[in-house]
């Protein structure tokens, strides 16, 4: 009998029904004692947590997968963790049995023995069957998977008792085995082999036929990784652990992403010269990145799994130094391959306008060709290809090209530099650039060409306006004094708008970039500094606003609209168009001059509202940028004494 | 290439201070002086074609057109290593060689007679060119053919081409010295008048002030007109810096001077320029000054003894800034523009007008990579002044003088413009004045008033010299 029971003890998948018959029966009083029965009963309920682990050790690590009938199954969130977990549990165990082995052994050899003798062994292995116990439950409760289950288990270390300890190291062996191997696949060759979505790096197709590129990627890693796809992997912060940082995941992130950008086919993105460089070196595109180093990095991260632990500083140790060789690499190849000074400057030559004198050729274009029987879409086009060629730029803008892309949003049709809102400007980045130049990168990009673009456009038409003025000035019919010097004060604003925006703004902050370039070797360093030049541009140009918001402020033109300053600017771009409009013939038409009083009227209500705005914003914080502006606007106080003086009279 | 610009030199002192012009022009773009760009200048990032045409692939000429009624400058330049350079189609000399005498009315007279000849090379020049912009002209005013024949040009190329711009480089005489030209007021004074009325904007450089600065600033005992016209030279190409060099705005010459000049009358240019050194105390200053800053330079640029305009001492303390445009050169830290600008205001260390918003416009400008500069940033400032009235008046108090007697007037009366009377000395007496009169306006609160009413005497033929107070009553 005393066989039966370690029997059972051993063979877990009969379910103990033999055992727990035999006790209901009446037989137990016969053979056992009555305070053995209650022993009886404890060895019995030993058995049955035994059960239910083996039960879920069995079901889900599944080498021979004898139970097929698991009916808690449905409560667990499947996963390659969660099996890596039932593995470890069911190595974990491996103690177990042998202690079993043993005291079968044991109870051969010495007949005479008693049930408490097999109970005092069990009992002894009971803290560690309770643990394994609650840790699936944890599992199951939390419909834990992926690296939260492993993190959970990391968040068991430090228990204090050695032998939990020691169980807890043999459970997630397994699991830290799939986290290593997805870290490494993901670092090293840019792979997210990863269906349950388990990995803090996640693949997120953004269109209907990604979801067959998705699995496409994975299957066949050694196809080439199309641009958008590079910046689908994004960082899942469900499953991101707490001892990976978020800092340290975008590091992971970024390696990755290089990874997949020097898999990338370059020979779709380059010219002629690059392709067949790229066929002959295409297969080992990757190893260029790794620099025969890659191996190395392999066995430091095999070296991590082989610690008992997951030892965080080790971890981001380890993962510091493949950034830092991946972004070495990267500026040596970058700065080597093509200069990324010169590439920035093209970004600011033409994104941001720095040269103004091929823009100025664009308008000039632009109205010449406005006669012809173009369509405006057209026009745009080609007046951008005609002006790079009269400047004889063509080479430095061979990889830019201008489109027009119909935004969803209505438009104002009343004014016409809303045009201007539709137009893109792509640019075609050289190869190792791609991971400064996001889809979102370059739709920021366009925001800031798009407003630049509507103030240097009211500003030629301004000067064309002054022209004409200064030259009626030799005519015997002057243009009337009070035009003339509403004209001078919209010219003001544009200026002043426009030296605030290029030197306060865009110099400041580009100097700041390029000494980052300038100094750092290091990619990921000048990739954050990219965007935070960046993100202050777009702010500290008054530009962070999305879509929608646009569309409330160009239809409303109102002050207070969510972004007050914006909208100040539409106000008073409109009103400098319709100036300009009023202007472009040779003669004013009638009632110009009641028009402009009206104009004037509109100019004056926004531009103390801005002035004020402007006041009262930069007293309530420090915010630079506005008094920056607000000194360039108000230099000899000139509005503020007019602010003054619409108070008094009101 | 668009906005092309045609220097147009006349006279002794126009041909010189081109001269300077284009030999500086040549080192800042990598020209030879034969024409051909040098090897080390092949991937420039400059706009040479704004002020240079392109024979062949290397072969540069410049935009100019050389003019004079004697032969003298021209020769010089002719016979220099530069003889080359210019398309020699484009040199105009008289054929009788003699001159203008320094008579105004014999140039405008001889321009009159030269003019179809003078026109073939001008219109030659802008049929070559894209989109011409304008024309910018050398010359002084006091003497024969630049006045004389400037004026005339002047007011031909406004008729014939009336939607270009005219700039000019007007030499003012020095008149801390008597001149050997006696009848150098008359020619001002007749030269100042084609100036408001024909010229889009005017660049003054006061011959006083330049001698003052040479003298004072760079220690030159006795300023040669070499040393004088390297300064003109200087202003000249840093003033056309953002257009060789362009970036972000400025980039035309009407970008570059309509924020300066609000309203039309309004034209008559200021420029600075610092630091200022020579080559002989290049060497024993240089350490000093090269530790320039945004802040020096924009300081330094408004004082009163660095402009080239000697405007006399401002008694009531009332004249203003109208516009200021800073063309900032070298490894300038943009943030310290912002801080530049806010001390100087805190400081009150400009007075601006009125009447109307108005600021220190700062462009970063680029420079030519070839030529080295002894300082760290140096800036150039283009300013319009109301003290720059003063410069007329003492014109127009010499003028008076000079009238009142009736001096040398004969050499005048024997030219066709004043065979019959001498009514275009008195017209031009009173456009200049009504200049004067317009500049102290613009120092008043009601110069709104002012233009606005102005107008209306003008048509009716009436003198414009009323006074601007007794128009306080608005009539449009």
């Amino acid at each position: 009998m005393l066989h039966d029971v370690l029997l059972s003890c051993l063979s877990l998948s009969c379910k103990g029904i033999g055992i727990k018959d035999f006790l209901s029966s009446k037989v137990v009083d016969v053979f056992l004692h009555p305070c053995e029965r209650k022993i009886f009963t404890d060895i019995l309920n030993i058995l049955n947590y035994l059960n239910e682990i083996v039960r879920f050790a069995k079901y889900f690590g599944g080498v021979s997968n004898n139970i097929t009938d698991f009916d808690e199954a449905e409560e667990f969130a499947a996963g390659f963790y969660l099996r890596n977990f039932a593995n470890g549990i069911e190595s974990a165990l491996e103690d177990y049995y042998n202690e079993i082995t043993l005291l079968e052994a044991f109870i051969m050899k010495n007949k005479p023995h008693s049930l408490i003798h097999i109970y005092n062994v069990l009992e002894k292995q009971l803290p560690c069957i309770l643990f394994l116990r609650k840790l699936i439950n944890d599992a199951k409760i939390q419909k834990l998977n992926g690296c939260k289950l492993l993190q959970s288990l990391y968040q068991n270390y430090d228990n204090g008792d050695y032998r939990i300890e020691q169980i807890l190291l043999k459970v997630s062996k397994p699991v830290k085995l799939a986290f290593f191997s997805h870290l490494s696949h993901w670092m090293l060759f840019g792979v997210v082999d990863d269906e349950y979505a388990e990995f803090f790096i996640t693949y997120r197709s953004t269109n209907e036929n990604a979801v067959n590129n998705s699995s496409l990627t994975s299957s066949t890693h050694l196809t080439s990784v199309s641009e958008e796809e590079i910046w689908q992997y994004e960082i899942n912060l469900n499953q991101l652990p707490s001892f990976v940082s978020s800092v340290l995941a975008e590091k992971v992130l970024f390696v990755g992403q290089t990874a997949l950008i020097f898999k990338m086919d370059r020979s779709k993105q380059q010219n002629y010269k690059w392709s067949i460089k790229s066929q002959s070196s295409y297969c080992d595109a990757i190893s260029e990145l790794w620099d025969g180093k890659e191996a190395v990095f392999c066995k430091m991260i095999e070296d991590l799994h082989q610690e008992d632990m997951i030892d965080v500083f080790q971890l981001e140790n380890v993962i510091n130094q493949i950034k830092k060789h991946v972004s070495q690499r990267l500026s040596a190849i970058a700065n080597v391959e093509d200069d990324l000074n010169r590439q920035m400057c093209l970004i600011k030559d033409f994104y941001l306008l720095g040269r103004g004198e091929f823009y100025m050729e664009f308008y000039r274009q632009l109205t010449e060709n406005s006669e012809s029987h173009l369509e405006s879409t057209a026009n745009y086009t080609r007046s951008f290809e005609i002006a790079s060629n009269v400047m004889g730029i063509s080479d430095d803008l061979e990889n830019f090209s201008l489109s027009v892309i119909k935004t969803s949003i209505d438009l104002d049709e009343t004014c016409e530099f809303e045009n201007f809102q539709n137009l893109h400007l792509k640019y075609i980045y050289k190869w190792p650039l791609n991971l400064l130049f996001s889809p979102t990168t370059v739709e920021r990009y366009n925001t800031v060409f798009r407003f630049l673009l509507i103030v240097r456009k009211l500003q030629y038409d301004l000067e064309l306006v002054w022209a004409n003025h200064k030259w009626a000035g030799k005519t015997p019919n002057p243009v009337n004094a009070k035009i003339m010097h509403f004209r001078n004060h919209l010219m003001f604003f544009l200026n002043n708008l426009q030296y605030y925006i290029q030197v306060d703004v865009l110099e400041c902050q580009f100097s700041i970039l390029m000494n980052v370039i300038k100094s750092k070797a290091d990619f990921e360093e000048i990739q954050r500094a990219h965007s935070v030049f960046l993100a202050n541009v777009l702010s500290q140009c008054f530009l962070l606003t999305d879509a929608t918001d646009k569309k409330l402020n160009t239809t409303q033109s109102t002050c207070n609209s969510q972004y007050p300053v914006y909208g100040t600017f539409l106000e008073i771009f409109n009103v400098c168009e319709k100036f300009c409009l009023l202007h472009s013939g040779q003669n004013l038409p009638d009632g110009a001059l009641k028009e402009c009083d009206r104009l004037e009227e509109r100019f004056n209500v926004s531009i103390l509202g801005l002035i004020k705005l402007l006041n009262n914003l930069r007293s309530a914080s420090s915010f630079g940028p506005l008094s920056q502006l607000l000194l360039r606007l108000d230099y000899n106080r000139w509005f503020s004494a007019e602010k003054k003086k619409a108070n008094e009279s009101s | 290439m668009p906005s092309e610009i045609i220097t147009l030199q006349l006279g002794q002192c126009g041909n010189q201070i081109g001269f300077e012009f284009w030999k500086r022009l040549c080192l800042e773009h990598g020209i030879s002086p034969s024409g051909v760009l040098e090897d080390f200048a092949t991937d420039g990032m400059d706009r040479k074609d704004v002020f240079f045409y392109q024979a062949d692939d290397d072969h540069y000429i410049p935009r100019a057109v050389l003019l004079d009624l004697e032969p003298r400058v021209i020769n010089t330049i002719m016979t220099s290593a530069y003889s080359k350079l210019y398309n020699p189609e484009n040199v105009y000399l008289s054929k009788h060689g003699g001159g203008a005498g320094n008579n105004w009315a014999s140039g405008y007279g001889q321009g009159d007679k030269l003019q179809e000849e003078i026109f073939d090379i001008i219109d030659r020049e802008a049929d070559g060119s894209d989109s011409l912009e304008g024309f910018v002209l050398c010359h002084s005013i006091a003497g024969g053919t630049g006045s004389g024949m400037g004026s005339f040009l002047m007011e031909r190329l406004a008729d014939r081409y009336p939607k270009k711009l005219i700039q000019t480089y007007s030499v003012f005489p020095n008149q801390d010295e008597i001149s050997d030209v006696v009848v150098q007021p008359y020619n001002s004074m007749l030269t100042l008048r084609r100036l408001t009325t024909a010229a889009d904007s005017v660049v003054v450089l006061d011959n006083t002030a330049l001698n003052r600065i040479a003298c004072d600033r760079l220690h030159i005992q006795n300023p040669t007109f070499t040393q004088i016209n390297t300064l003109v030279s200087t202003i000249m190409s840093v003033s056309t810096t953002t257009l060789r060099y362009p970036s972000y705005m400025n980039n035309n010459l009407i970008g570059l001077t309509a924020p300066l000049i609000p309203t039309p009358q309004l034209h008559f240019l200021m420029t600075g320029y610092t630091p200022l050194t020579s080559d002989s105390n290049l060497s024993n200053n240089a350490v000093n000054v090269r530790k320039t800053t945004v802040l020096d330079v924009m300081r330094r640029l408004l004082q009163p003894k660095n402009m080239m305009v000697s405007t006399g001492p401002d008694k009531s303390n009332h004249h203003c800034y109208i516009s200021i445009l800073n063309i900032i050169q070298g490894e300038v830290d943009p943030t310290q523009v912002h801080k530049s600008l806010q001390r100087i205001r805190e400081r009150k260390l400009a007075q601006f007008i009125p009447w109307g918003p108005t600021s220190i416009q700062v462009a970063l400008s680029r420079s030519s990579p070839y030529v080295q500069s002894s300082h760290r940033v140096s800036g150039l400032m283009l300013a319009n002044h109301t003290s720059i009235c003063s410069l007329f008046e003492r014109t127009l108090s010499q003028y008076d003088k000079l009238r009142k007697r009736g001096a040398f007037l004969d050499q005048f009366r024997r030219e066709d413009i004043f065979k019959d009377d001498l009514n275009e000395l008195d017209e031009s007496r009173e456009i200049v004045d009504g200049l004067v009169q317009e500049y102290e306006a613009a120092t008043r609160m009601n110069y709104l008033e002012f233009s606005a009413n102005k107008r209306d005497p003008k048509v009716d033929g009436d003198a414009r010299s009323e006074e601007p107070k007794s128009m306080n009553s608005v009539g449009f």
